[in-house]
């Protein structure tokens, strides 16, 4: 997938006799070629720390829901407002859900925050990535880059999200059933059977954080791929098919990391022996 | 050949042969959820949650492949 | 694979601001989100109920007023009736005794109208008996007067007026 970002680098200083380094992001926008990096690009420092544009919006969007929920708190009354009234929709949606998986209210309320916020955060990445304006408004500073990306098409985001979950989802499961039984699911010298499957609970791990964020970003990534070759052969209403599947992929992509990480949530709150009976359980 | 050429083709052999699987059996997963909801409705909520819960794992074959292809290309 | 992680664009710095991003809007988001959304649910739950019990109670309520009134209106009815009833006992006796109180009346008028006439009678009687005595008298001395050998008669006539007076 970067073999548009690579083959110019190569082919180019061969042609005017420059320095690829020098000439490496021109390249891209003077040959008129959508602008596909599989990274985010820094666009400033702070120190030797490098700021890249995906984090740049992905603290936007933490600013904009923070603010919207600090403000919109005050006005949180009984009989609901608009914006009220979305959301109480939205988290009853979530908790109906949860319902299903986790089978008690009460369970449902208590995991409800770790749930509901990688939905949200998830699908607004998603979202916020096919604005117009993100990923075409160039930044021009010590490398072109564009100033926003969809924090959701950076690896950084996507792993983060997912080992933060994975992590807080062992912590849930330790906390629920208490830390010594917990940590026998991993570690279980009983039997060799029992230790090897222990082994292979602890690699499902690593696994899941893996393909919790590589799914997240491939989506994602391909999706802005998709449309910046789209939007570059044919830009004008050709793209809007594409445009409406991207946001449904988004909104699926945000719901299946977040039932994922809720049944993952079951999974580690149900004592039990082995992983068959932790499958059926939920579904009650 | 050169190395570059066989690393682009074992990348493309990679992505192109770890794909096929998980997208058979992604439509086999959805079209099996798809009968077992028709022949049952009330059951629509546990017969979807295995079933989201299934075409992630083996959407996850997918992944693995895509983290193969991409460490051959780069490594 | 320091490479493949390079390529990635995976680096801790950006790892660690993005987990911050997220832990920081799932803590903002938990104390100025859920957390008041959930109380109001609960709270407004609790109301409908609650609201759904006052109703429920009214209802009971107002049935058993309803009960009552028509209990009441019974016993009204029941009271009116029995007052028409006691009246009209008390009309009955009172008109029996108002006859009765003319019945009496009427015989004592008729008594005293009798004893009148009884009275009359006599007076007419006495004076039919005095007329008669003044009539024979005077009869007998028209004819002494005319017979004068009549002495024995006059004599039998003292003997009458005596034996009168």
């Amino acid at each position: 997938m970067s073999a548009g970002q690579e083959t110019p680098i190569k082919e180019m200083p061969t042609e005017t006799g420059l320095s690829a380094e020098t000439q490496t992001t021109q390249v891209e926008h003077e040959g008129g070629g959508p602008h596909i990096s599989l990274k985010a690009e820094p666009i400033f420092h702070i120190g030797s720390f490098a700021v890249t544009n995906s984090l740049i919006l992905a603290t936007l969007i933490l600013v904009l829901f923070s603010s919207i929920a600090i403000f919109a708190r005050k006005k949180i009354k009984i009989i609901p407002g608009k914006l009220q009234n979305v959301f109480e929709f939205f988290l009853e949606f979530i908790l109906d859900m949860m319902d299903s998986v986790l089978g008690d209210r009460r369970k449902s309320e208590k995991y409800l925050p770790l749930i509901a916020t990688i939905f949200i955060f998830v699908m607004f990445s998603n979202w916020f990535g096919l604005l117009p304006g993100v990923g075409s408004i160039m930044f021009y500073g010590e490398e072109t880059a564009p100033l926003l990306r969809a924090p959701s098409a950076d690896l950084n985001f996507t792993l983060a999200l997912a080992v933060v979950t994975v992590l807080t989802v062992n912590l849930l499961g330790a906390f629920a059933i208490g830390a010594f039984r917990y940590a026998g699911k991993f570690l279980n010298f009983s039997n060799p059977i029992n230790f090897f499957v222990g082994i292979i609970e602890l690699v499902s791990e690593g696994a899941r954080m893996i393909s919790f964020s590589f799914r997240l970003f491939g989506n994602i990534f391909a999706g802005e791929v998709l449309l910046a070759i789209v939007g570059f052969l044919a830009p004008y209403l050709v793209p809007l098919p594409f445009l409406f599947l991207e946001v449904f992929v988004g909104a699926i992509q945000a719901l299946i990391f977040s039932m994922l990480a809720l049944v993952f949530v079951a999974i580690a709150i149900t004592d039990h022996h082995g992983p068959e009976d932790a499958k059926h359980e939920p579904a009650h | 050949m050169e190395t570059e050429t066989v690393r682009l083709l074992a990348t493309m052999g990679t992505i192109i042969i770890g794909t096929i699987a998980p997208a058979v059996s992604i439509g086999w997963i959805g079209s099996h959820a798809a009968d077992a909801i028709g022949r049952n409705p009330e059951a629509a909520s546990k017969v979807q949650t295995a079933m989201i819960l299934s075409a992630a794992f083996a959407e996850a074959i997918a992944i693995y492949a895509l983290v193969t292809a991409l460490i051959i290309k780069f490594v | 694979m320091s490479d493949l992680i390079h390529q990635l664009g995976i680096d801790w710095r950006l790892f660690l601001s993005q987990a911050a991003n997220f832990l920081l809007l799932l803590v903002v988001l938990r104390i100025f989100a859920y957390k008041p959304i959930l109380r109001i649910l609960e709270e407004r739950r609790k109301k409908i109920q609650e609201g759904l019990a006052k109703a429920e109670e009214a209802d009971q309520k107002l049935a058993e007023v309803n009960v009552i009134a028509v209990h009441k209106m019974k016993e009204a009815d029941q009271k009116a009736l029995d007052m028409l009833r006691q009246t009209e006992i008390k009309a009955k006796e009172f008109e029996a005794e108002l006859l009765l109180q003319a019945k009496q009346k009427e015989a004592e008028l008729l008594k005293n109208a009798e004893m009148i006439i009884a009275g009359k009678a006599e007076e007419a009687r006495e004076e039919i008996h005095k007329n008669a005595v003044s009539f024979v008298k005077s009869v007998l001395v028209k004819t002494v007067e005319m017979d004068p050998k009549a002495i024995d008669e006059k004599l039998i006539a003292e003997a009458a007026k005596k034996k009168l007076s």
